[in-house]
């Protein structure tokens, strides 16, 4: 490869991972996630005292990985004060959302949702709390607050205002996707209680399973039936994270993502997944969707 | 230039730690990527695991000055999701090997809070239920000949 064909290729990796681009589709996915993030811990509150004091059956389980230094801080607090904190970490929600003082709002979102882990969420291993800090820090590390935000309100006037950012965190969201779709997808291929519809079946009947995944189940449905449902689930998400940074097949494939997680939703109440539906506008260009989000007239600030 | 240093940074770490899950995730195999982000980088990208064709619980039940073993509602300390009241209960991310000194440390907090509660229990054992999963019902089954119960802890 010639100095010149290096220097082109090193041109190109810069510009598709940090070239300045409108903040427009990051500010939006500020807001959905941050609304995302209020409703999943909102409806836990009811249970606070329950998950994260002495209250309820809170062990002081450590994570072999915490630090020692730390462990006497994640004693399970009293109810009131498990109680005051997590209203803290809404609030820090809120002004994530609205895109005020929004770095230290993910700062402290992040610290929070260590604490809570290390207090006693850590022992249910949810994969979508596992997502939270890394989308969080990428978003308010990222600009995300450069539109549509009260910090936009502050600097110019309205909070429509937008300025230019690095398309970096759009590029590791789509990243981050793509990855969750490729590991969730690619080690069905290999394990094996996905080798047939059994496990498709078995979970309908499950913990998780709401009055309509057991309908289903309870449905006289042959046993090949749900065999070639895993080879459809297989082939849709094995194909699914590659499927997504094609710029004609694209929206079809995010169709097909919304469809597969809304029935996940509906018989297996795994709602919270649909929320990389939105942010899977990640996959877009952002100049091309900053003009459909924008209409000439609003401003847009260097 | 700093700055560009610290984005190609950035890139660099997300993408190592990224691929590191992704093949610990299919394959099974750890590379030379710290364990902890590994596993962290596996555990946002692996959900759906645990399914079992068995469903499982776990009960407790308390010792009365009577001599009687009572069953101790566990709802009243645990979130009302079923599926979130189960995997805790289940300690799935806790390791084999732990899970009884686990289950101990439960059932000696449950103990506390019972007699906290007036219940002046003098013992507590936690006793694992699985059974068979049905279409007619989480605990369909959940009865003999079907049902396998197994003592995981007692104290004192």
């Amino acid at each position: 490869m010639s100095p010149d064909q290096l220097g082109q290729g090193w041109r190109r990796w810069e510009d598709w991972w940090l070239r300045p681009v409108p903040a427009d589709l990051l500010g939006l996915f500020r807001i959905v996630f941050g609304l995302f993030l209020l409703l999943y811990w909102g409806l836990m509150l009811p249970d606070v005292p329950l998950l994260l004091s002495r209250q309820g059956l809170v062990q002081h389980v450590i994570d072999p990985y915490v630090p020692a230094a730390l462990t006497p801080l994640l004693a399970p607090p009293s109810g009131a004060v498990a109680v005051a904190l997590f209203s803290l970490f809404l609030l820090g929600i809120v002004a994530f959302t609205l895109g005020v003082l929004t770095r230290w709002a993910g700062a402290l979102l992040i610290v929070f949702h260590a604490y809570f882990w290390g207090v006693s969420l850590h022992l249910t291993w949810f994969t979508i709390e596992h997502l939270m800090p890394v989308l969080i820090a990428i978003l308010a590390f990222g600009g995300s607050d450069r539109a549509f935000s009260l910090r936009m309100q502050r600097r110019h006037g309205s909070w429509r205002a937008s300025e230019p950012v690095s398309v970096l965190a759009q590029r590791l969201i789509a990243v981050q996707i793509c990855a969750t779709f490729l590991g969730v997808g690619w080690q069905k291929a290999w394990l094996p209680d996905w080798k047939d519809g059994t496990i498709l079946h078995v979970a309908l009947m499950g913990r998780w399973a709401t009055p309509l995944g057991y309908w289903v189940a309870g449905l006289p449905l042959p046993a090949w039936f749900y065999d070639g449902l895993i080879v459809v689930v297989k082939c849709f998400e094995v194909c699914l994270p590659i499927g997504l940074w094609s710029p004609r097949w694209r929206g079809w494939w995010i169709l097909g993502m919304f469809l597969f997680l809304f029935q996940i939703a509906l018989l297996l109440s795994f709602w919270w997944f649909l929320i990389l539906v939105p942010l899977s506008l990640s996959f877009y260009e952002p100049e091309a969707l900053a003009t459909r989000l924008r209409p000439a007239r609003l401003p847009r600030h260097a | 230039m700093p700055r560009r240093i610290l984005q190609h940074t950035i890139i660099l770490a997300f993408l190592l730690i990224t691929v590191s899950g992704i093949v610990y995730t299919v394959f099974r195999v750890q590379t030379p990527v710290p364990w902890v982000l590994t596993r962290y980088s596996h555990a946002s990208m692996a959900p759906f695991q645990g399914i079992n064709p068995f469903n499982t619980d776990l009960r407790a039940e308390g010792l009365s000055a009577a001599g009687a073993w009572e069953p101790i509602d566990l709802g009243v300390y645990l979130p009302s999701s079923r599926g979130r009241r189960a995997v805790r209960l289940s300690l799935l991310a806790v390791a084999e090997e732990d899970k009884a000194g686990q289950y101990r440390q439960l059932a000696a907090l449950l103990l506390e809070s019972e007699r906290t509660r007036g219940h002046e229990y003098e013992s507590i054992r936690l006793i694992a239920d699985a059974w068979p999963a049905s279409a007619a019902g989480f605990e369909a089954r959940r009865q003999e000949p079907d049902l396998i119960s197994t003592e995981v802890a007692h104290v004192p």
